[in-house]
């Protein structure tokens, strides 16, 4: 469960601009997906990284299973598991195999205990082969296994993928979603997937709509389809506004 | 071609990385100040050379990229050649000698180091700071990540380059100042890309429970064994050698 009671928050650095969170509170729960969407700069990366404990609320509080994000950092970054957009700028290891070690070097696991734990979530991402290969090697799909499998060496309860799936190609985005799927139902976490793409609203839960550092919407796929939302604000998938079409011209 | 590192399996690669860091910095002092006259510097330059091909390092990235340095050695090499007043030639080749030994043994370094040695490297080299008052774990992850980064750095200015280029700026050309300033323009966007990305990596890095001040267990171990002191005494004595020869 996450929660959010009341929070606010403004970048320091960047006081003059509109964007801040104004005591917005919402929660999640485990073993769904929810999809976090919005234009751009309307603070879905903000609120990705409040929930992960990398930055903290000015005021009003944020649980995340039962842990206040600002009290416990350590707990939180193992509960919360974050996926950023660009692969390159969070692989820290070398090789396949000291990347996935480095979240278990941090959790103090055992030497000896590691290599069992790599193998098993290497297999699990079907990236077993390319254990021992430099990571400037992979391809961009293969580099976002990478990310996946560090992060969930560790056994997060939270997964946060930002805008996974904007330079998938349409076919790695079907196997993306296939793969949350199977997370979801092996590993009982729960998952936000922030996107900017239409396409992936139908795989959501539940979907939160921001604006500005405002939450606007939340609800089912199917609501937000009827919802009328303002025109601007998001762009709904075509399929939808097809079908919007259909149901004025039978009416 | 980026000097970066490739995994092979070598006496070189497994010597212990404190050995090779220690190594590596006692190659550049004996070529920065031991070592004097070509012939001296020509050896141990050889020497270095004949023990990274039987380590199998592979030298032709550190080679292609002496070219981005060739304006450094072709100034040095003037400067130094005419100290004397007349052309010395001599004078002129161990200047660049001395350049060049470092360079390569820098790069070599670089070469044979991985990401998670080049980490434990700083770590602990940075670990007698800690007793003056000093945050050495922290210096450490700033190493680390400037290190991590540098390639990155060098492919991006060389992308930038090509970019300006293919919009009709005269980047290859000029010597001297003018060089420095038409590289100016590149240097900007490069370091504040940089920037930004060392700050994601250490967000990312945060975000996986990297703290500096907590402690950590290791996917590998790095113990010092007889055969990295044999490599050190080694390197030590070749460098003696040559002040004596
Ligand atoms: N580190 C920072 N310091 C100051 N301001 C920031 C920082 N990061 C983001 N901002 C600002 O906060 C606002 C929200 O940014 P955020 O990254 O959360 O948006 P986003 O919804 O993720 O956008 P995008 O779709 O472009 O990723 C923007 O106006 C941005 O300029
Ligand atoms: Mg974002």
């Amino acid at each position: 469960m996450i929660l959010f009671d009341r929070v606010s928050f403004r970048y320091k650095s960047n006081e003059e601009t509109s964007f801040a969170i104004r005591e917005v509170s919402f929660s999640c729960r485990q073993n769904l997906i929810h999809g976090f969407i919005g234009g751009n700069g309307s603070g879905k990366s903000t609120y990705a990284r409040l929930i992960a404990g990398l930055l903290h609320p000015e005021a009003g509080k944020i649980e995340v299973c039962g842990l206040d994000t600002s009290a416990e950092d350590a707990q939180i970054h193992r509960k919360v598991g974050i996926i950023f957009q660009n692969p390159d700028n969070q692989i820290v290891g070398t090789t396949v195999e000291e990347d996935i070690a480095f979240g278990l070097e941090n959790l103090a696991i055992p030497t000896n205990d590691m290599p069992e734990k790599i193998q098993q979530i290497a297999e699990e991402m079907g990236i077993e082969n390319l254990l021992k290969k430099p990571v400037h090697h992979l391809s961009g799909g293969q580099k976002q296994l990478l990310c996946i499998a560090s992060v969930l060496v560790m056994q997060p309860e939270w997964l946060i993928f930002d805008e996974p799936t904007s330079h998938l190609d349409p076919w790695s985005r079907r196997n993306f979603w296939k793969m949350l799927e199977i997370l979801k139902q092996q590993r009982q976490v729960g998952i936000i997937v922030i996107s900017q793409v239409s396409d992936d609203f139908e795989n959501f839960d539940s979907i939160r709509l921001f604006a500005d550092g405002d939450l606007v919407f939340t609800g089912s796929p199917e609501e937000l389809k009827v919802a009328n939302m303002a025109d601007g604000l998001i762009h709904l998938p075509e399929k939808w506004q097809f079908e919007k079409l259909r149901e004025a011209e039978n009416a | 071609m980026l000097i970066t590192f490739s995994p092979k399996e070598s006496f070189l690669y497994s010597i212990n990385p404190v050995i090779k860091g220690l190594i590596t910095l006692f190659l550049i002092i004996a070529f920065s100040v031991i070592a004097s006259g070509p012939v001296e510097l020509g050896i141990l330059l050889a020497t270095v050379v004949i023990f990274s091909l039987l380590g199998r390092v592979d030298l032709l990235p550190i080679i292609f990229s002496l070219r981005k340095i060739f304006f450094l050695l072709f100034i040095v090499g003037l400067i130094q050649g005419f100290s004397q007043g007349e052309f010395d030639f001599l004078l002129a080749l161990e200047a660049i000698l001395r350049i060049v030994g470092v360079f390569f043994s820098a790069g070599i370094f670089v070469t044979i180091s991985s990401q998670t040695e080049l980490m434990y490297f700083w770590e602990q080299t940075f670990r007698p700071l800690a007793l003056f008052g000093l945050p050495a774990r922290e210096l450490a992850l700033v190493m680390v990540i400037a290190v991590r980064f540098l390639p990155v750095i060098l492919s991006e200015i060389d992308r930038i380059r090509i970019a300006q280029m293919a919009r009709g700026a005269k980047l290859s050309g000029g010597f001297g100042l003018s060089a420095v300033k038409s590289l100016l323009p590149l240097m900007i966007p490069t370091l504040s890309l940089a920037i930004v990305r060392a700050g994601d990596l250490a967000l990312a890095m945060e975000a996986r429970g990297y703290c500096v001040s907590r402690s950590r267990t290791r996917f590998r171990h790095y113990r010092v064994e007889f055969i990295d002191l044999l490599g050190l005494l080694l390197c030590l004595g070749i460098i003696f050698a040559l002040m004596k020869f």
